[in-house]
């Protein structure tokens, strides 16, 4: 041991017990116990606030789905089954976001250009994805995108709107010349409530994705209205059209594997295909996601 | 410009208009698309020029659609193809039917227009959503005009197809429990109305002809007997009349309850058998507030 360290060591064993003892003393004085206790009791209560916002945000989950629910009950054409299926709808829609994003830039980024070129567009999603700079980039006029949220309090901003899906009843929006709708799950919760009336503000067309059996494409006008397995709805072909034309669409056009399809609106029998592809046999009977596009005006034989 | 007029027969409701614009000098076309054999032609040849278009007709009443209830050899576009076609710089809708403007599935396509002429209210409110409404009075009502009439009430019968498709003398039987309680009768403008009202003459029944403005007789008779979903119910009922509207043998769709909500005075019967002026009100509380067509308008609107 070196001197210095020597004299250090006799130096703290002399001063240690008046040090403490001046310490406890100035501590006491100063309420430093009773301070680090009201520290600790602040940072349990502040865990305890966010552990209650948490189940607070959660119960605000479960009671817009409740009122979800409760409007969709409000519409007596609706059975108890359906009102299940429509549930679960909205709960996929709102918690499947991330896998949609980046499927659904990719999809819009392939859409012909025509669809954009110095038209005004409307977006429906789901997802929270910007998708203005891509609608951009594609020469479009204007555009407006409404965001499918769990909150029932409706937000708009320049480009964007959030609302409750049900709640777009409830809104008042401009003409547009187009529609895109991409998450066929958002497409089959507002197309079973014929778009809430949107297809009478669109002027030209809309592009819709829907999961449809595709064996049904092959068939004429009969069809089941949709089957519900493994929490999916997937349509008949010849359904999904049906709600397409009550929807505000002239012309519903479809293209499966190069085979495409043509139905128009009728007043006596709802619709009637006229442009069918040849028969297909298809052994997959999976479902499989068909892009619709609804035309207000006929297409067909008028050119 | 090319102004184009197009409608079907007892829809088409615009030849007064028509011969008016006609004889002040503008280019005017009008197409009846029944009496006309192939009107696609004549639209055809429209191609490419400036044309605006003017129609009473239902939107969505191509050929396909139109031979579903009334077979003819006649070759024909619907409104929407036209538009599709022509692009017209101007689309003006002024319906023909004052109770139901417009029918199943039309609504969402009123954005194509860009003016529905409203008769009245609710109408020019109610469409306000879906285009530019304005509001100019019922085309079908021009000038209030009183003829001599034999009794206080009248029948419009609607539906016509129905008693087509009966034949004339199952059609009297039907009838006969109003018409004998000295009750007036018009048929609809169609091609067995000939048949009808001479049968009905011969069996003593005070009738109509056809071609008589219905304006007319509603101004000159207290009450109107009505059936089905007709435009004249609206229209007599909007001009103050007592209304009255026989359920048997008629065809509402879903829009029995629109009917009640819009016109909740109007009287109903559900069997003819059930008819009776006892069971009428003598007087009606409400006034006319149908106005009669602003033609100057609707020119000034069509060509400016």
């Amino acid at each position: 041991m070196s001197y210095k360290k020597l004299i250090l060591s006799k130096f703290k064993n002399y001063f240690k017990k008046p040090y403490f003892k001046v310490i406890n003393l100035i501590a006491r004085d100063l309420k430093t116990p009773e301070i680090e206790h009201k520290q600790n009791h602040i940072i349990e209560e502040i865990n305890n606030i966010k552990a209650s916002q948490k189940e607070l945000l959660e119960l605000i989950k479960v009671n817009n789905l409740l009122i979800g629910g409760g409007q969709t009950l409000g519409d007596d054409f609706l059975s108890s089954d359906q009102v299940v299926i429509e549930t679960n709808e909205l709960m996929q829609i709102f918690l499947n976001k991330k896998k949609q994003d980046i499927f659904a830039i990719n999809w819009i980024n392939k859409l012909n250009e025509n669809y954009f070129i110095n038209k005004s567009t409307l977006l429906i999603k789901s997802s929270q994805i910007d998708f203005g700079h891509i609608l951009k980039s594609k020469k479009i006029k204007r555009f407006l995108s409404i965001t499918l949220t769990n909150s029932t309090q409706n937000e708009k901003f320049l480009h964007n709107i959030n609302i409750y899906p049900t709640n777009i009843k409830t809104l008042s929006i401009e003409q547009f010349n187009t529609l895109i709708i991409f998450d066929p799950i958002s497409s089959s919760l507002l197309l079973k409530h014929n778009l809430f009336e949107i297809g009478s503000k669109i002027k030209d067309f809309a592009v819709i994705r829907l999961n449809i059996n595709p064996t049904t494409i092959f068939k004429n006008k009969f069809f089941k209205p949709y089957v519900y397995e493994n929490n999916q709805v997937v349509y008949d072909d010849n359904f999904a059209r049906k709600l397409l034309h009550e929807s505000g669409f002239v012309e519903v056009e479809s293209n499966y594997k190069g085979y495409k399809k043509v139905s128009r609106l009728n007043y006596k029998n709802g619709f009637e295909i006229i442009s069918k592809a040849s028969n297909k046999k298809i052994t997959n009977s999976d479902f499989e996601t068909i892009t619709y596009v609804g035309y207000k005006l006929p297409q067909t034989n008028t050119k | 410009m090319i102004y184009l007029f197009y409608g079907f027969g007892s829809e088409y409701v615009l030849n007064d208009l028509y011969k008016l614009m006609s004889k002040k000098g503008y280019n005017c076309i009008e197409i009846d698309a029944l009496k006309i054999k192939d009107s696609k032609k004549i639209i055809n040849s429209l191609k490419h020029k400036p044309v605006t278009l003017i129609t009473s007709a239902h939107f969505l009443l191509d050929k396909k659609n139109f031979n579903e209830y009334y077979p003819s050899d006649n070759v024909f576009y619907s409104v929407l193809e036209i538009i599709s076609i022509l692009n017209p710089i101007k689309k003006i809708f002024i319906p023909h039917d004052l109770t139901e403007p417009t029918i199943i599935y039309e609504e969402m396509f009123l954005n194509q227009f860009d003016f529905f002429i409203s008769p009245c209210e609710p109408y020019t409110t109610l469409y306000s959503q879906f285009c530019n409404t304005v509001e100019l009075g019922w085309v079908k009502y021009q000038k209030d005009k009183t003829i001599k009439v034999k009794n206080k009430a009248i029948w419009f019968i609607s539906d016509f197809i129905l008693h087509i498709n009966m034949g004339v003398e199952p059609s009297f039987n039907l009838t006969k429990p109003i018409l004998e309680q000295n009750v007036s009768v018009k048929f609809p403008l169609w091609n067995s109305s000939n048949e009808f009202e001479q049968y009905y003459k011969n069996l003593g029944v005070d009738v109509f002809d056809a071609r008589t403005l219905t304006t007319d007789l509603i101004n000159s008779h207290d009450i109107i007997i009505t059936n089905g979903l007709s435009s004249l119910i609206a229209e007599s009922y909007l001009r103050g009349k007592i209304v009255v509207n026989i359920m048997e043998n008629s065809h509402y769709g879903d829009k029995k309850d629109h009917l009640k909500s819009i016109f909740p005075d109007l009287i109903f019967f559900e069997k003819i058998a059930d008819f009776s002026f006892k069971k009428i009100p003598t007087s009606s509380s409400r006034h006319n507030v149908l106005q009669p067509f602003n033609v100057k308008e609707a020119v000034n609107l069509i060509t400016k």
